[in-house]
């Protein structure tokens, strides 16, 4: 089940007629060589949109996010991100058009412990092709109000502190698509209120299309589209 | 944050075990590198001494022990040889110089060897300071002899029997001055006292304590000794016994031909430096063999402790490498991420090992020379390159099933914590 209906957060410019949509699921079934996971699914998202998948535990939420970033080829129909059919792309193009196109932001925040901060935003940049933009990424740092933690290792920072520089090392690439798996689940009210907007907020001022699967009801009312999954991904 | 700031910070983060892997390839690197250095020093100097002479011929009996004594002058002489000797020596026409040597006493350990002062051509040798031996009992001292014993122009001494410095007989009656002192040349004439065959002769034959030191235990049963005060060639001034001949081919066949003739035909016999110091080296070989074989236990075990701690900072940093790969790195990437780590280690371990070995080697050879007045270079050996390239190749091979498992990561398990 979708729904589009009108919410805080929408592109203020609509797609132009016959734009490549961000992305495009025609009956696309995938799963893990067992039971399909998700079946015969069709979705489509333009460009600039946010999107909010939610489901019960189980109903492929992070499934179809593996699906996005290219770490699963669909069993039957097709899957394309941005006009590319990823399942087409041999595997080390189907990276360096993920590290180029989009970022994921996890409900852990996976940080390189061995690098400070800034390090891991220039990781990033630099994993996706980019510059290594010491402006760019001291400007995204006091976006999301973590600049003052520029040299410090991931393990001195707080769950709250650490999940905005994860934030930070996916927005500093610029991505065109950015998925963000539970992104709130492991905060406090606060933190997760703080991030949401974050989140939201960057996404729009980017133009980057956004899709976040969550269980989180603190954070379902800053999206007006959503993907409902259901039983092995049925929407 | 390339490849390389990105190994170098993981290798920051663990600085203890990395730490020990360096410290275990630093020490086995050293210690090959060491062993090589050693050996290529043993085998130069050997050499070097050895190559001087073309052929040695002395009295028959042992030639390994014959050229140990005559040319690195470290063993007994075999025995002594008639001086007539000389003449068939002098005429032949494959022979260029014959150096007669006479041996038989010591001072203080240094060997005295009456010669003639081309032997010291031999070498290289050159005066330092005074003037090279002319009268009977005028001595010469090598650089290593002349520091070891404290000795100076215008100073006397005594030899004694055999090497000397054990306080065996002496002879008393037969006091040396010493004219001159060589400058060093890294060969055995550093360590050697040089006075005129005449002089050995002198004191042997006239000093009344003289019974033949051990090591001449053999001449004086020698039939040629015997005989020599018989000899008509008695009459020259050629002392009738010497103890070898030093031969200088003047053609390259003399070394096929000459050998198989002077033992056939004369009472001598004829041995090649080269081809006995060659011999020595395959007898000691084996013992260095054994020590090779304990550096590079040492060398792969730390490789396999290389491994090991590849392999587990594998393991604590998965999550490391998955969220590379959703960054954009490719297996290849990360598969070269690992390989990194363990190159970087790998140098820093042997550039280590090398920097210690030949620390030690150059500080090893300031003593020799402080101390012994031993020229001992602390160059780099032939097979170190080898030995780089050995080790850096076993880093690589560490890393191999670290980078292939890097490589194969499963990223959606590693990201959803299984």
């Amino acid at each position: 089940m979708t729904d589009d209906s009108q919410a805080p957060h929408q592109p203020e410019t609509a797609p132009l007629p016959g734009e490549v949509p961000a992305i495009e699921l025609v009956a696309t079934t995938v799963g893990y060589g067992g039971p399909p996971v998700l079946e015969a699914l069709d979705w489509r998202v333009e460009r600039g949109e946010h999107w909010l998948v939610i489901g019960p535990s189980g109903s492929g939420k992070s499934t179809l996010l593996h699906l996005l970033a290219g770490f699963l080829t669909p069993a039957k129909g097709t899957a394309r991100v941005l006009g590319t059919e990823l399942a087409t792309l041999a595997p080390p193009a189907r990276d360096r058009f993920r590290g180029g196109s989009m970022a994921i932001v996890f409900q852990r925040q996976h940080l390189v412990q061995a690098l400070n901060v800034t390090q891991n935003l220039g990781l990033a940049r630099r994993l996706a092709g980019l510059d290594p933009g010491p402006e760019v990424i001291r400007a995204t740092l006091r976006r999301l109000g973590v600049d003052a933690f520029a040299r410090t290792r991931p393990a001195a920072l707080s769950v709250g502190e650490a999940q905005r520089v994860a934030l930070a090392r996916a927005l500093v690439v610029e991505p065109k698509i950015l998925l963000a798996d539970e992104p709130t689940a492991s905060l406090d009210d606060r933190n997760a209120d703080t991030v949401a907007e974050l989140l939201t907020q960057e996404a729009e001022r980017l133009g980057s299309t956004l899709v976040m699967t969550t269980h989180d009801a603190r954070v379902r009312e800053r999206f007006a589209r959503r993907l409902v999954l259901g039983e092995r991904g049925r929407s | 944050m390339n490849i390389w700031s990105l190994a170098w910070a993981w290798i920051r983060f663990r600085p203890l075990g990395a730490s020990l892997n360096v410290a275990l390839l630093a020490l086995g690197t050293a210690t090959i590198a060491l062993l090589m250095m050693a050996s290529q020093q043993f085998e130069q100097r050997l050499s070097a001494d050895a190559d001087a002479v073309d052929m040695v011929v002395g009295a028959k009996g042992s030639p390994m022990q014959l050229v140990l004594s005559t040319v690195f002058h470290v063993d007994a002489p075999v025995g002594n040889v008639p001086a007539k000797e000389a003449r068939f020596l002098e005429e032949h026409a494959m022979i260029e110089e014959v150096i007669p040597m006479a041996l038989g006493d010591g001072f203080r350990g240094y060997r005295i060897v009456g010669t003639d002062t081309s032997y010291l051509d031999l070498y290289g040798a050159e005066v330092a300071e005074g003037r090279l031996w002319d009268e009977p009992l005028e001595a010469v001292f090598g650089a290593v002899a002349a520091a070891q014993t404290g000795l100076g122009l215008g100073d006397r001494f005594v030899g004694e029997h055999g090497l000397g410095g054990a306080g065996g007989p002496t002879h008393d009656e037969f006091p040396y001055d010493v004219v001159g002192l060589l400058a060093p040349t890294g060969s055995v004439v550093d360590r050697l006292v040089f006075t005129s065959v005449a002089t050995v002769q002198i004191v042997h034959e006239m000093d009344p304590d003289h019974d033949h030191d051990e090591d001449h235990a053999d001449h004086a049963d020698d039939e040629d000794h015997a005989d020599h005060a018989d000899d008509e060639d008695h009459a020259d001034l050629r002392p009738p016994e010497v103890t070898a001949f030093l031969v200088d081919f003047s053609t390259p066949m003399a070394a096929v031909a000459l050998p198989r003739e002077i033992n056939q035909s004369t009472v001598m016999q004829a041995a090649r430096p080269a081809y006995e110091i060659r011999r020595l080296f395959r007898l000691v070989g084996y013992g260095a063999d054994i020590v090779r074989a304990f550096a590079v236990i040492l060398v792969i075990g730390a490789v396999l402790g290389l491994f090991t701690a590849l392999f587990q900072a594998l393991e604590e940093r998965r999550a490391d490498l998955a969220v590379m790969r959703v960054l954009g790195a490719t297996q290849l990437r990360l598969f070269w991420q690992i390989v990194a780590e363990s190159l970087i280690l790998t140098v820093a371990g042997t550039v280590l090992g090398l920097v210690l070995a030949h620390g030690v080697a150059w500080g090893a050879s300031l003593w020799l020379w402080e101390h012994n007045q031993i020229l001992v270079s602390f160059a780099w050996a032939d097979g170190e390159v080898v030995l780089v390239l050995a080790v850096l190749g076993l880093g690589i091979l560490a890393a191999l099933p670290s980078a292939v498992r890097a490589a194969r990561i499963d990223i959606p398990r590693v990201l959803s914590g299984g």
